[in-house]
């Protein structure tokens, strides 16, 4: 493809020294990075202190599957003058399931990809983890929530009793 | 050892508050006891998700549901709301005090679900609720629920859904003046004792369902979309005025009775009123009696000059007397997708189309037809179309 070729090359420097060359759309999926490309047209080499490799790589893997989606259906789009409802709501589909085997991760690793999408100000991504991380918490109990995300439980019984006593609209007893 | 370390604590509040934000307001309080890092972050959370199946402990939750919901407003702080969702299953009447409560925190959206149990209660708090740009009303299906606000002043309100309520021209005369950017207004399975609606910013209008006592006008000369649903034998005439932007219409009505005089529809204050559309929905009735009337309006109205797209729902008769669909192609000179749905309307013995084609089409760019089991009928239909059309783009039968 001869025009990938010219197209601009950045290079993005994760927190632990790792350089990543991307395409300049594939870095735009950044609104982070793509304001500093609209200040400073020039600049091809971005340090992200922030954001580890491993972590950076899989943000780069979800922003390319997401440009190339978005360059598929335009292609189509140009090709036939207009979409066929039908093959748009299959790529749908097939980016919605791609999205979810991505988020198949530990609580930890999904942590930090929120953090970095949020750094990153990946719109869709950070959606996807929130929306992610929420469903790991719906309907289920302190307790559960607890052991799901490996959260250190600092209150003393106590105090927990405490709190427990002081909104009982908020917890019902135990049946 | 990194995947058992607490990383989502560590995770700055505003995080956290968007996290909460898409779970049930139950389980969002509940996390105050996690740990102290906790302790407060629920108060933020500007979503507010009630739903009492929640809360555990069978018929007797509708008791704790209550106090939930006060303590709840009572005790988060004191930042804005973003959105209120409230569903209520109860066998008696729920207090709707919590109305009066939450409009203090100028909400934009308020969706309000009861079953069960009829509600006396004036809503009056959310009518003035100055914030709001969405409103979701649905209220029992079991009785005709009268809404009677005092005054309705909604100067954002933008979209309004309305279910099972008594809407006459009383109150569709304060809604459209309480609320003056009203852009979508949806009602479905309601009385409709009203003679129209008129609006001159109404974008989206849909009713589903709805009974009409009288001959209903609806002149609204921003509407860009229009869906009229129904199986009730009540309505007796639609006119369109004044919809000359409208793109976008699905009309389906299923419950007409056979019994067709000169008011009934289809009319051609109908059609009339569509004849701008790109993209059109259409049901053509089970009843083969009711062709004729179309055909006649057809005949009568616009040509469709813009259609670029029309879903037709139909049974099979519809193709052994394919004069309807001939029409559309004749009068639609720019269609460019037809779609077809069929319908098994169980009845033997239609005849197989006549071929005495008396115009011709250039072209279609696609034909989509579903057929539920009658791979027959599809091939059938297909093959007038190819004798219509000189030149179809792709025909898919699904």
């Amino acid at each position: 493809m001869a025009r990938s070729s010219t197209e601009n090359m950045i290079t993005l420097m994760s927190s632990d020294g790792e350089e990543f060359m991307v395409t300049e759309k594939v870095a735009r999926e950044c609104t982070t990075i793509r304001n500093m490309l609209e200040d400073d047209c020039v600049i091809t080499n971005i340090p992200l202190p922030n954001v580890t490799s491993d972590i950076l790589s899989m943000v780069i893997e979800y922003c390319m599957e997401h440009v190339a989606a978005a360059e598929k259906a335009a292609a189509e789009t140009a090709e036939k003058g207009s979409s066929s409802a039908p093959a748009a709501a299959k790529a749908n589909k097939d980016l919605e399931e791609w999205d979810k085997a991505f988020m198949n991760v530990d609580v930890y690793t999904l942590c930090d990809l929120i953090l970095a999408a949020n750094y990153l100000n990946v719109s869709g991504l950070l959606d996807l983890t929130i929306q992610t991380a929420a469903n790991l918490i719906k309907g289920k109990s302190p307790e559960q929530i607890r052991k799901t995300f490996h959260i250190q439980n600092d209150l003393s019984l106590e105090e927990e009793e405490k709190i427990r006593s002081q909104t009982p609209w908020a917890f019902e007893k135990s049946e | 050892m990194k995947e058992t370390v607490d990383q989502i604590s560590s995770l700055p509040d505003d995080i956290l508050i968007h996290i909460l934000s898409f779970v049930a307001t139950k389980v969002a309080v509940q996390t105050c006891i996690l740990s102290k890092r906790w302790r407060n972050t629920w108060s933020s959370v500007p979503v507010l998700y009630f739903c009492h199946y929640n809360l555990s402990g069978g018929s007797n939750r509708c008791r704790k549901f209550e106090p939930f919901v006060n303590g709840v407003l009572a005790n988060r702080g004191k930042l804005h709301l973003n959105t209120v969702k409230y569903y209520c299953y109860c066998t008696w009447e729920p207090s709707m005090e919590w109305l009066d409560r939450v409009s203090l925190f100028m909400p934009r959206v308020i969706s309000v679900k009861i079953t069960g149990a009829k509600v006396f209660k004036c809503l009056d708090s959310v009518f003035s609720c100055a914030s709001l740009e969405r409103l979701n009303f649905s209220l029992p299906g079991n009785y005709i629920n009268i809404i009677r606000p005092k005054s309705v002043a909604l100067p954002y309100l933008k979209t309004l859904n309305l279910h099972c309520v008594l809407i006459d021209d009383n109150l569709t005369k304060d809604l459209f003046l309480g609320c003056p950017a009203l852009e979508s207004l949806t009602l479905s399975t309601s009385e409709f004792p009203m003679s129209g609606i008129c609006s001159n910013v109404l974008k989206i209008l849909e009713l589903y369902d709805c009974n009409h006592f009288n001959k209903m006008r609806v002149s609204c000369p921003r509407l860009a979309s229009l869906r009229i649903h129904s199986s009730k034998h009540s309505i007796r005439s639609i006119s369109l005025e004044n919809t000359t932007t409208l793109v976008n219409a699905g009309i389906r009505l299923f419950g007409i009775n056979q019994s067709l005089n000169g008011d009934i529809l289809p009319n051609s204050k109908l059609l009339n009123g569509l004849s701008n559309a790109t993209t059109l929905d259409l049901y053509f009735g089970h009843f083969s009696e009711f062709q004729e009337p179309w055909k006649e309006n057809f005949l009568k109205c616009r040509i469709f000059n813009n259609l670029r797209s029309l879903i037709v729902r139909c049974c099979y008769y519809m193709i052994s007397d394919f004069d309807l669909i001939a029409c559309f192609l004749r009068r639609a000179p720019v269609l460019q997708q037809l779609t077809v749905h069929l319908w098994d309307d169980q009845r033997q013995g239609y005849e197989d189309p006549r071929q005495d084609v008396c115009f011709q089409r250039e072209y279609l760019e696609t034909v989509t037809i579903y057929s539920k089991r009658n791979d027959l009928w599809a091939d059938k239909l297909a093959t007038m179309l190819g004798i219509y059309v000189k030149t179809i783009g792709n025909i898919i039968i699904i």
